[in-house]
């Protein structure tokens, strides 16, 4: 199953993006936060430009999230703009110019902190999701 | 990476940095592109793959505006931590720069914190007595009503109860009528006996003043009735002060004024409305007077909610002639009725000083603010060089201009807050010192002083340093880096200087001038003669109770026996008693009869009760006739005494003695017959003032206190004469009798003097405020002219030089300094003048025996003026002509 990345709402009505892509896709109102950590992940494997980005959340996650490409820019400055990234306009291999990102020490701290909240959140749910019963 | 493009957008867009939209819109661009690409790569063809590649990316248009927000709210947030970088930047500078000069700092934070202390000080005063609306729910509805009697809005007086039931019951404007009216009057059951001031009041007040109580609860429509209760509710101040504050207050009795009642309620300590109550019992209790023209009490009022005051006023004034047409013959003399805002009743006395205050804790502040203009322009030019090279060094006009006006905001903030404190520490003590103010509980530094006090801190910054500011960072800067500090010898500045100089003048002349007239105005009211000699008097009000004399001839004989008793002891030279004293007590007036015609009446006239000792102990003397003895008694035939000015007034040409009058309906002596009780004129006195120093003499008559009552049956002042030496023996035997007579009789005393003096304390406040101000202005003046010549000299420096050299006589070197600055001080002073003149009418209703434009006021302070322009002008004056010419020539 897919679950569908988009902005979730931002106060002044855009939106969430939810064109549906497949049958088995399901359109969540998941965190900002969540983009943000898989685009924070992303760059920590290097700098890369917006298109970058989302290939490789797509190819890292096997498709099972399936980045709305669009939702990844307001992303992206906004974290540039909070000093977690750094930008710089750049020259891709075929040589198209581009705006590269990459991790500030800022963004590897948030990323490090964001990365150990979301294990014991997952620890925790899979602990209940999992359980036969509550005294267990 | 590209030259002159990126992603930091902080500062404003300049030439060469692309923007926002354009920013966003390539990124976009490139990453559709790079997917394109793609899709193409793995066989799409060009058409298909775009569209793949939009429906893959989603909303373009959304997403494009998302991240340009992105960016605008970030550029934004940047911008404003960058400003307030700035300012930071500027304050701290500003700092450094004030402590490198710690004299300046000190006397322009010193100057400024006078100033703008001063006048949030005086408008604490203006905020709480004036403006803040009353202290009760909905107080734009609470209105006074007088009862008119001279045409319809004329004559504002006291209601009669009658009259004011009538006005009740048949308005449709108001959602509450009530009487009220407050005497001092005698508690007991509490700590010891006590004269407190009791107010009367109708069921309908409490809805006028919905106060919150303490404890209990405030009396309710059948409490106000003939015979019922009475229930009295008390406030807590009266609990704390006179019952030690007991918690069990509810249900206790006290005796008011012989009549036992109980406690129902306790209102909080500040509501006292009226006249300072601490007991409010209710008038129904007592049967009223049916006269008409018994005009007995005061009036207040609820308007309902949407109801305009001129139509309250209107309806009523249609009601009491309505009331007057329908009662044929009745005695009635309500001719309208008059309905004001309580707040501005209140407060109306106290407006016309405060304000005045107000203005000129204004114009010592503008003086203020002129001198340290004239500094800073002076310091500013010193400082020409430093700015010229931070301009040099790339500073735009602009931030220079901020920088320089920071320096000022920064002085004048830190003069705010010492003065605020200068405030904080004199608020308790102008109170304290100053007369009945109303409201005086609401006086305060709360919050909206602390506002008024940063705007005033504001517009003084913008007033003495955006000028200077301005004017600095206009400078021929280049040029000053060349030429070190010197500067021009003439240049169009000195209009400037005369121009501040000139307006300093001037406002120190109005302050000046308005202090000197009510110090006139004081001196005139100190001169005025009483008609009585408060000298040496100590005065004893009292009041007696009427239980324990139920009739006249009981508390005739208590007063009787009270003075000769005193009398015969030697630390008392001589003792009186009277209904009202001059001052104390006034003023029972009522209209006369006389020669035996009950019509037409004439009047009004002042009736006092006296023992015979009164003439003498106050120095009153005698003009024709006789004076009271002990043989004027009950039984004997009704003598009165009136005064040369009522005789007049009377019996015009003739002599009043042998004449008789009357009171009609004062005194109790008014038969069932309805004749009136005729006095014969046995004497004639000189004229008093009874009701204060600055009002004309209040005709009337005496009559013997042993004889007849007045209405004022039980209350009494004694004045008392001590013996010479032995004025605290003569209170301690006046004390001690009676105690002795009568435990439960509280007495207080004071001194006639001491009366007197308060009748005129308001005058005194105002007047010493003023005057307090009056002498900073003029000190500040004298210290900005000073300093105004001193830098003329200074930068003249050199051409003076030249001209001692040449061989100029050093006294035509001076007069040209002096002559130079006295021209600045004239023009100011004319200005000066005129303002004063045209203004002088806004404070007439405060001079008392002097003109607005009294020219000795005028003459005294431009002479004063003067010679302390002339004093501070001589001093530079004579530093230039020593200046030693060669020194000047050879350097700098």
């Amino acid at each position: 199953m897919m679950l569908r990345l988009g902005v979730a709402e931002p106060p002044d009505g855009l939106g969430a993006f939810t064109t549906p892509r497949q049958e088995h896709a399901v359109s969540l109102d998941l965190l900002k936060g969540t983009l943000d950590v898989l685009i924070l992940k992303a760059l920590s494997w290097g700098p890369g430009h917006g298109y970058g980005i989302s290939k490789a959340i797509r190819a890292a996650t096997d498709g099972a999230f399936d980045v709305e490409e669009g939702a990844l820019y307001p992303a992206l400055r906004r974290l540039e703009g909070r000093g977690q990234l750094v930008a710089t306009w750049g020259k891709t291999e075929t040589g198209r110019r581009a705006r590269f990102y990459r991790l500030s020490p800022q963004g590897e701290a948030t990323l490090a902190r964001e990365v150990e909240t979301w294990g014991r959140y997952v620890d925790a749910m899979s602990r209940v999701l999992y359980a036969k019963g509550p005294l267990e | 990476m590209t030259k002159g493009r990126g992603g930091f957008h902080g500062e404003r867009p300049e030439v060469g940095q692309p923007s926002v939209e354009e920013d966003v819109g390539e990124e976009l661009e490139a990453h559709l592109d790079m997917a394109i690409e793609d899709l193409m790569a793995q066989g799409w063809d060009p058409d298909s793959a775009r569209e793949e590649a939009l429906r893959r990316f989603g909303d373009v248009e959304r997403a494009r505006t998302a991240a340009e927000a992105e960016v605008r709210s970030r550029d934004r947030a940047l911008t404003r931590a960058y400003r307030w970088e700035a300012v930071m930047q500027d304050v701290k500078y500003a700092l450094r720069s004030l402590a490198r000069s710690p004299g300046f700092a000190a006397v322009a934070i010193l100057t400024l914190a006078l100033g703008v202390g001063a006048n949030s000080a005086i408008f604490s005063v203006l905020n709480g007595v004036l403006l803040q609306p009353l202290p009760y729910p909905d107080p734009e509805a609470i209105v006074w009503v007088d009862e008119a009697h001279d045409g319809p809005d004329g004559s504002p007086g006291p209601v009669p109860w009658t009259n004011l039931v009538d006005w009740r019951e048949r308005n449709r404007s108001f959602e509450a009528l009530a009487a009220f009216g407050a005497s001092g009057l005698t508690v007991l059951g509490g700590d010891q006996p006590v004269r407190a001031t009791v107010a009367s009041v109708s069921q309908d007040f409490w809805d006028v003043f919905p106060v919150e109580t303490v404890q209990g609860r405030l009396t309710t429509a059948d409490e106000h009735a003939l015979g019922v209760g009475p229930s009295i509710v008390v406030s807590q101040g009266f609990v704390d002060n006179q019952l030690g504050g007991d918690p069990d207050i509810l249900g206790r009795t006290l005796d008011v004024n012989g009549t036992v009642s109980t406690v129902v309620g306790v209102t909080p300590r500040d509501f006292d409305f009226p006249f300072g109550a601490e007991v409010w019992r209710p008038v129904e209790f007592s049967e009223q007077a049916t006269s008409r023209t018994a005009h007995n009490f005061r009036a207040v009022g609820r308007l309902r909610p949407g109801v305009e005051i001129q139509t309250a006023d209107a309806e009523l004034d249609q009601i009491a002639i309505e009331l007057g047409e329908g009662l044929g013959g009745i005695d009635y003399d309500a001719e309208g009725a008059i309905v004001t805002p309580l707040q501005s009743r209140i407060t109306s006395g106290a407006r016309t000083p405060i304000l005045l205050l107000m203005g000129a804790a204004a114009l010592v502040l503008l003086v203020a603010c002129t001198n340290l203009a004239s500094t800073l322009l002076a310091r500013g030019a010193s400082r020409k060089r430093e700015l010229a090279v931070r301009a040099a060094l790339g500073a735009p006009r602009g931030r220079v201009i901020r920088q320089l006006f920071t320096e000022s905001v920064v002085l004048a903030g830190l003069g705010a807050i010492v003065g605020l404190g200068f405030a904080w520490v004199s608020l308790p003590v102008l109170v304290g010192l100053a007369p009945e103010i109303p409201r005086v509980q609401e006086i305060s530094l709360n919050l909206p002083v602390l506002l008024f006090t940063g705007v005033v801190a504001l517009v003084t910054a913008v007033l003495f340093g955006l000028l200077p500011a301005v004017r600095l960072a206009d400078q021929d800067l280049a040029g000053s880096i060349r030429e070190g500090n010197r500067g021009n010898a003439a240049d169009g500045r000195s209009l400037l200087w005369r121009t501040l100089v000139g307006a300093e003048m001037a406002m120190a002349l109005l302050l000046l001038v308005g202090g000197g007239l009510l110090l006139r105005s004081f001196t005139q009211v100190l001169a005025v003669e009483p008609g009585f000699s408060p000298d040496d008097v100590v005065t004893m009000t009292f009041q007696l109770s009427p239980d324990r004399h139920p009739d006249l001839a009981s508390y005739a004989a208590f007063y009787e026996g009270f003075v000769t008793t005193a009398e015969a002891n030697p630390a008392v030279e001589s003792i009186a008693l009277t209904t009202s004293a001059p001052l104390i007590n006034c003023c029972p007036t009522g209209m006369i009869q006389k020669d035996f015609v009950p019509d037409p009446w004439v009047g009004p006239g002042l009736y006092v009760g006296v023992t015979p000792d009164y003439f003498a102990v106050l120095d009153i003397p005698l003009v024709e006739g006789r004076l009271f003895t002990t043989q004027d008694r009950m039984g004997e035939p009704h003598v009165a005494i009136v005064t040369e000015a009522f005789g007049e007034m009377l019996w015009p040409g003739e002599s009043p003695l042998g004449k008789v009058i009357s009171s009609g309906g004062m005194d109790e002596f008014w038969p069932e017959d309805g004749e009136p009780t005729w006095a014969e004129v046995v004497g004639v006195v000189a004229d008093a003032r009874y009701e204060s120093l600055v009002d004309d003499v209040t005709p009337g008559y005496y009559f013997p206190l042993y004889q007849r009552s007045g209405r004022s049956r039980f209350s009494a002042t004694g004045l008392v004469k001590p013996a010479p030496g032995a004025d605290a023996a003569a209170v301690q035997v006046v004390r001690s009798l009676m105690e002795e007579r009568d435990p439960d009789v509280p007495l207080r005393l004071s001194t006639l003097e001491a009366t007197v003096a308060e009748s005129v304390s308001d005058r005194r406040f105002v007047l010493v405020i003023l005057g307090i101000f009056s002498l900073v202005a003029l000190l500040l003046a004298g210290v900005g002219i000073y300093g105004v010549v001193s830098y003329h000299v200074a930068r003249r420096t050199r051409e003076m030089g030249i001209r001692l050299a040449l061989g100029a006589p050093p006294a035509q070197v001076r007069r040209k300094v002096l002559h130079g600055a006295m021209i600045m001080v004239g023009g100011g002073l004319v200005v000066g003048l005129g303002v004063a003149l045209v203004a002088g009418r806004l404070v007439e209703s405060m001079l008392f025996g002097v003109r607005a434009n009294d020219p000795v006021t005028l003459g005294v302070v431009l002479a004063t003026l003067v010679a302390t322009a002339f004093l501070a002008a001589l001093v530079p004056a004579v530093r230039s002509t020593r200046i030693d010419p060669m020194i000047t020539m050879r350097g700098e």
